[in-house]
């Protein structure tokens, strides 16, 4: 491990996670470094199962037992956090990193009203009153869009939308540094998608949080993120600021996905991907992209491309000056 | 395609009651679907969109008859289909076929592929030989690009991905040669890498078997890729329909327009205004009066509070049910 201070607010180095299964190990993420900046937006995307929760659920050391950290370094604010003791990981937890998940809806305890459970974080973590927790909470809740009375709601008794909204608010509450969210809007309607994504802009604009926005939707990383990770197969493919991601793709997956994606603005022409996502226990060898990749020739199908930076940007693979 | 209708709803509704308390008397409904009238066209691709709760799936249940209609008719090529009983209904149900939104859980796990897609043909008896189903089995799997098919048909589904999935389900519902397919969501559960192949797959097969598919989905982008003409609905009401890029690249119902502004667009260069509207849509229960987009409405007058709408044919040849339009 290493013993460098890192400068970022969040840096991953060379990450290896696995799950054991009784098929064999699934190797969820590999060699995965990535650092997040005070402010920062990140957008990481990919098809199901190329590691994104993986990242979540290892930053936040709540992998399931099946699930192994083989080697790596997660560092948040110059601190390893995998090594922090069991109280260490609770302070961190909502105080320096929170989570929205993925389905949030259904993470609210359906017994207890709203502001009970809001007030249990904060009491949970801070030395506060009773009645500051509330006033925050409720504070929070209105900065929302949700009305203070609607504290004393149940879960069951508030849409869809008010539901991801309380759990942004939760996620909010012992003002952390960075929140990690996982499909946060995945489930709603494109309206109540649409005011979520503004309310998350707005905290950009008014806080310095840091967000990693987990999510398949390039179109949501689009318009909300500063940079963005494209995902295959547990690896790291591009990684570049959102502009010059969508206007010249670096990576071949990159580009085919972009081009699958089909905008209301555009008469695009319906494309997608050939073939279908790599088995993690046996992955292909070499470039796991190469069985679906346009560009492959004889050297992706055996040596594995290094993330390499260049031009202000970092991608994996062997023909990404000729594409 | 031809202009010919094959399929039709008139002032569509479907009402499910719901108990307001125990000794209540007044009974409440939620109106899921409110009069929605919507004309296919023989071998175009039709998409019905709307948010949840609007009654697009509602619609596609009521047209194959997993739902009664509370009122309303339902014309299936010339004949209406909603009045007549279930066991005559069912020589039209091999017509009309259905697919669902999640591959994963329309596909019976403990049956293998080829008889998942051979039970159509068993329940409605269609082939007295063996021999005869199973070259239709593998001819319907072939159609829809699992080939070969011999290497599929003793699989189970769980050996197959999501788009392979969804296949097969296609697979199932095209054995019976049916005139119109109804697709509720058929790819809004898939990875976007993979909605693309099932989006032409559907076309495909239109070429090739001059099939009518009605596309139920929330996704506007892929409404647009897929669609010849859409119905955008809201709350169980039809507010615009017409040419789907015609409607999608310039909408005429402040709904529609809205609902177009708020879609994320994958590029970050396109900087556009987006009419967010406030609060959330309307409980179906408690209609508001007039129009029922009206509490919403960026330009909702006076008499849109006390007049509904209907839709009215606009110059362009789309119709749409908005007050403001109707001078037009």
């Amino acid at each position: 491990m290493t013993t460098e201070r890192s400068n970022h607010l969040l840096e991953i180095k060379d990450l290896n996670v696995h799950y054991e299964t009784r098929e064999g190990n699934v190797r969820a993420v590999q060699e995965l470094s990535l650092s997040v900046d005070c402010g920062e937006f990140v957008g990481i995307s990919g098809e199901s199962g190329c590691g994104k929760t993986t990242i979540a659920m290892t930053i936040m050391q709540l992998l399931p037992r099946e699930g192994i950290v083989d080697s790596g370094s997660i560092q948040f604010n110059g601190r390893e956090t995998l090594e922090f003791a069991e109280e260490e990981i609770l302070d961190f937890r909502w105080k320096g990193i929170s989570m929205i998940f993925q389905g949030s809806m259904n993470a609210l305890n359906p017994v207890h009203k709203v502001i009970d459970q809001m007030k249990k974080v904060i009491l949970l973590h801070e030395d506060t009153t009773e009645w500051e927790a509330i006033e925050r909470s409720l504070d929070l809740l209105e900065a929302m869009g949700i009305e203070r009375s609607r504290g004393d709601a149940y879960p069951h008794e508030l849409s869809g939308g008010m539901k991801q909204r309380v759990m942004i608010a939760l996620a909010l509450t012992c003002h952390p540094s960075l929140v990690i969210a996982d499909e946060p809007t995945t489930a709603l309607d494109v309206m109540i998608q649409a005011q979520i994504l503004e309310l998350l802009k707005q905290l950009r604009e008014q806080t310095s949080l840091s967000l990693i926005l987990i999510t398949h939707d390039l179109s949501v990383i689009a318009e909300t993120c500063d940079k963005a990770i494209i995902m295959y197969a547990g690896r790291i493919m591009e990684e570049a600021p959102v502009d010059s991601l969508f206007a010249s793709p670096a990576h071949p997956y990159t580009r085919k996905l972009i081009s699958s994606f089909p905008s209301v603005l555009e008469d695009k022409e319906i494309d997608f991907i050939p073939g279908n996502p790599p088995d993690l226990i046996n992955p292909p060898s070499g470039c796991p992209y190469h069985p679906r990749c346009d560009f492959a020739v004889d050297i992706c199908k055996t040596k594995i491309p290094t993330l390499e930076s260049k031009n202000g940007i970092r991608v994996a693979c062997f023909r990404s000056d000729e594409i | 395609m031809s202009s010919e209708i094959i399929l039709e709803t008139r002032d569509l509704k479907k009402w499910f009651s719901v108990r307001s308390g125990f000794f209540s008397r007044t009974k409440k409904y939620v109106k899921a679907v409110d009069g929605m009238s919507i004309e296919v066209k023989k071998g175009e691709i039709f998409a019905v969109v709307g948010e949840s709760g609007c009654g697009k799936t509602t619609l596609a249940r009521m047209i194959v008859r997993l739902e009664e209609s509370t009122d309303g008719e339902i014309w299936f090529d010339g004949i209406e289909i909603t009045s007549m009983p279930q066991h005559e209904f069912r020589k039209y149900r091999t017509r009309i076929q259905m697919i669902f939104q999640d591959p994963y859980g329309a596909l019976n796990s403990n049956m293998r592929i080829g008889d998942i897609v051979a039970e159509p043909l068993r329940i409605h008896s269609v082939y007295a030989s063996v021999e005869e189903e199973i070259k239709k089995v593998k001819e319907s799997l072939e159609n829809v690009g699992m080939t070969p098919a011999d290497d599929f048909i003793n699989r189970y589904p769980h050996e197959l991905s999501g788009g392979q999935r969804q296949r097969v389900a296609i697979a199932a519902a095209l054995a019976l040669d049916p005139n119109v397919l109804i697709a509720d969501e058929p790819v809004s559960m898939l990875d976007v890498s993979m909605r693309g192949q099932i989006l032409k797959l559907l076309l495909e097969l239109r070429e090739k078997m001059g099939i009518t598919i009605v596309f139920i989905t929330h996704n506007l982008a892929v409404a647009k890729q897929i669609a010849d003409r859409i119905a955008v609905t809201y709350l169980g009401k039809v507010v615009e329909t017409g040419d789907a890029k015609q409607i999608i690249d310039e909408p005429n119902h402040p709904y529609t327009k809205a609902l177009v502004s708020v879609v994320p667009v994958p590029d970050p260069a396109v900087q556009r205004e987006k009419i967010l509207l406030t609060g959330e849509t309307p409980n179906p229960i408690d209609l508001p009066t007039g129009c029922r987009f009206h509490p919403r409405c960026p330009f909702a007058k006076v008499s849109c509070s006390e007049i509904e709408p209907e839709l009215q044919l606009q110059k362009d040849g789309r119709m749409v049910a908005c007050h403001d339009e109707e001078e037009v």
